[in-house]
């Protein structure tokens, strides 16, 4: 579904952030990145979204390449941010219908242009994700930051997208609203959805993901999945990779 | 895909409390700056058939071509209420002794150009502020967004970059746009119905290109705004920025050329043609008063007279052959001399204009991206009151002039001796000569009631004097023609073709400016950090 090879990302100011970072995920599938801050969790995401060009690598989803169609590979990812910031004038359903309405998929040779949101009910796809129906034609500046959440999914989901990108999505929630929105998260796997998570919270990782990955330092230095992390400590893992510990041993 | 986003960007615009407040202030002075200028125009409108009703009441209680003054009346343009342009003297008298140039004093001339960009009107409003405003409105429509966080969703959908940069654009441009559209074809509606009867074709001609001037004047200054925005990440930063580009467009720019570029560049030259046009009057004058030979001076028989009217001579009748004969001379004088130095004095005068026309020209070129400086030059020569209109008009009235000439009024008149007056002319003498009292009763009217012709008669026999008088009726006879039809002055109507070709180079110039912001703005955004 998404794979990333050899990614590599120096700033102008001769910062590596991505360091020939490798990464594969399966369809339908909870991927959850580790690390610390300036690790690269950011900047991946950020490249795969395209708000910034890599300088080195490429990455697939659906076996559309960033280098080369990246307009198209738009259409096949959907983007949560830590805060998701709406146009604070209009209301819940006018933000999403706005969103809906340029989610159309460009032509390409053979294909005419589709939106793919003209499927969905929209009310229906609010009320879907919690969404009570008094705040639904409220304006955005009166929401809750879960409240939020819940538009930000509702729009990832009439966008139809297979791919989720969620940047750091449970910071700043209540325990209720976490609840919540992990309950989402899960539905949305179940429906199919391959999600690509970054996140601080260790326990929340282990308890979600499929898989879990550890970055540090611009590279991918450990990935485990549910089953072989069942029997681990993740936060104690997670330390010795951040003090690099493991490193170390590994040079020696 | 744009429609729901410029949809969506003007819905935008429309919830915004900032938008409103602009709005009404711009509303608030397009309609006082409006009204102030339609009640000004009414009051040229009024002074204006003052003066024709003037003129036409001179032509017809006129007896001879002494009498008239014709006149070349401009008629006020209607386009004043919203581009006042380049003053032109409202009435230009047409003298046949005296150069047709500007009635304005040399020291209002040199300093004219220096002084224009202080009228307050539409054009001014536009310049001025609503430049203002759309970089208020869109100061922060890139950045802002960023900041606000809604620039990365958007970002992750299919949308090609410059699309969003024309979203951003159409947005303040159809806003802006209709904002200026509505109170302006609503003032226009208003002319149409107070100003009826002085609406011409040309009025329409000229309002529809100035609204394609101003459209093209928001483009710009939408892209300019957004162009800054991209320019940084911080909304505060780029309000900044934009109002240093503003102080810079609209006032440091201009006025930097005209009080500091420009006397540098051309001052010399206008101070040379300045001087050689005061030289020619003088001079003019000098052959008209002082330098006048022994042989043609009238001074040397009589007195030169002013009587409010035209020129005339006192004399006695003693003298009255010698005088006419030394008028003649004087007249020869005056044909030889005076005349060609007037006509350089014309020359010199283009010459000025000319000069300035041409500055304005530079200027145009060197601020060809300042669409400020543009849109005023541009909006005067579409509403026709350019400094080459100011050209036109005196040229016109030089043909009106040559007019009369070919009709045998000027030169001709002057060699002619009906400035030679006769003073205190008796009414009891007159009587007692009754025989002759119709020639006389025409010879007292003609001679404006002056002469004593009692010690005349005397001198010369009545004989003599009988066939001088019938000369001089038979000179009556000849200027008591009917006089001609004088053509009234217009405003020239100009074609959809004419302001067209008047305005095209610039057009294009800004026109090619706006395409260049555009891409500049679009390679800015490529380069913008959305994160």
């Amino acid at each position: 579904m998404l794979k990333i090879t050899d990614l590599s990302k120096r700033y102008e100011d001769g910062n590596l952030a991505l360091d020939n970072l490798c990464l594969e995920i399966r369809r339908g599938k909870i991927f959850t990145l580790l690390g610390a801050n300036g690790a690269g969790k950011s900047t991946a995401i950020n490249i795969i979204c395209g708000f910034i060009p890599p300088t080195g690598g490429d990455v697939w989803v659906d076996e559309i390449s960033l280098s080369e169609n990246p307009l198209l590979l738009r259409c096949k990812i959907a983007y949560l941010s830590e805060n998701v910031m709406l146009y604070d004038n209009f209301t819940g359903y006018q933000n999403l219908k706005f969103f809906a309405d340029i989610s159309k998929i460009p032509a390409t040779k053979g294909n005419k242009a589709t939106n793919p949101a003209m499927k969905f009910n929209l009310i229906k796809v609010l009320r879907d994700v919690g969404l009570q129906d008094e705040f639904i034609h409220e304006n955005i500046s009166k929401y809750s930051k879960g409240m939020r959440q819940k538009i930000g999914i509702a729009i990832a989901l009439v966008k139809d997208a297979p791919m989720l990108l969620l940047d750091e999505p449970f910071s700043g929630l209540d325990p209720k609203a976490s609840h919540d929105f992990q309950a989402l998260l899960y539905k949305l796997r179940n429906d199919g959805k391959t999600i690509l998570m970054s996140t601080h919270d260790i326990f929340r990782a282990k308890e979600m993901a499929d898989v879990v990955g550890i970055m540090q330092g611009g590279k991918l230095v450990m990935t485990k999945t549910r089953t072989e992390l069942e029997s681990e400590d993740l936060n104690r893992i997670y330390l010795d990779y951040i003090e690099e510990r493991v490193v170390m041993e590994n040079e020696e | 895909m744009l429609i729901p986003l410029l949809e969506h960007e003007l819905q935008n615009l429309l919830k915004s409390r900032r938008i409103y407040l602009t709005v009404t202030m711009f509303l608030l002075l397009f309609a006082t700056v409006f009204i102030v200028r339609a009640i000004d125009f009414q009051k040229q409108i009024n002074q204006y058939n003052d003066d024709v009703m003037l003129n036409d009441k001179d032509l017809r209680e006129a007896t001879n071509y002494s009498q008239i003054k014709p006149r070349a009346i401009q008629k006020p343009i209607i386009f004043s209420i919203f581009n006042e342009g380049f003053k032109i003297p409202r009435v230009i008298t047409i003298q046949y002794y005296e150069p047709i140039t500007n009635t304005m004093t040399l020291n209002e001339e040199t300093n004219l150009l220096y002084n224009e960009s202080t009228q307050l009107d539409i054009t001014f409003l536009i310049t001025f502020f609503l430049s203002l405003f759309i970089l208020l409105i869109s100061y922060d429509s890139v950045n802002g967004e960023k900041q606000v966080g809604t620039l990365r969703i958007l970002m992750t959908y299919p949308l090609k970059r410059q699309s969003f940069i024309l979203k951003k654009t159409l947005g303040v441009f159809f806003f802006v746009a209709l904002t200026f559209t509505i109170p302006y074809f609503l003032s226009i509606m208003g002319i149409t119905y107070h100003f009826v009867n002085v609406l011409s074709l040309n009025f329409f001609l000229s309002a529809i290109f100035y609204w394609f001037l101003v459209m093209l004047f928001i483009m710009f200054f939408s892209l300019l705004g957004i162009f800054i925005s991209c320019c940084t990440t911080n909304p505060n930063r780029s309000l900044v920025y934009c109002l240093l580009v503003w102080i810079m467009f609209s006032i440091v720019l201009p006025i930097s050329w005209d009080y500091i570029i420009a006397p540098r560049l051309y001052n010399d030259t206008l101070t040379q043609l300045s001087q050689g046009y005061r030289d020619k009057i003088m001079q003019a004058q000098r052959i008209m008063y002082n330098d006048v030979p022994d042989e043609a001076n009238i001074n040397l028989v009589g007195h030169m007279n002013w009587s409010g009217r035209h020129f005339f001579y006192e004399t006695n009748v003693a003298g009255w052959k010698a005088t006419h004969e030394q008028h003649h001379r004087y007249q020869m004088y005056i044909y030889e001399n005076y005349f060609p130095v007037t006509r350089d004095a014309e020359q010199a005068y283009d010459e000025i204009q000319r000069k300035r026309i041409y500055m304005e020209n530079v200027r145009n070129w060197v601020f060809f991206y300042n669409p400020i400086v543009l849109f005023n030059s541009l909006s005067a020569q579409i509403t026709g009151n350019s400094r080459e209109d100011l050209l036109r008009f005196l040229h016109t009235t030089r043909e009106l002039r040559d007019e009369l000439v070919n009709l045998g009024v000027s030169e001709e008149w002057l060699l002619d001796s009906r400035f030679f007056i006769m003073y205190e002319l008796e009414t009891d003498v007159m009587y007692n000569i009754t025989d002759q009292y119709d020639l006389f009763m025409l010879i007292y009217e003609y001679a404006g009631g002056h002469g004593p012709l009692e010690d005349f008669f005397n001198e010369i026999g009545e004989e003599r004097a009988v066939g001088y008088l019938q000369e001089m009726v038979s000179q009556q006879e000849r200027y008591n023609m009917v006089l001609p039809r004088f053509r009234r002055y217009e405003q020239p109507i100009y074609t959809f073709s004419e302001i067209f070709a008047r305005i095209l180079q610039y057009l294009v110039v800004f026109v090619v400016s706006i395409l260049v912001l555009w891409v500049m703005t679009w390679r800015k955004f490529l380069g913008f950090d959305v994160r």
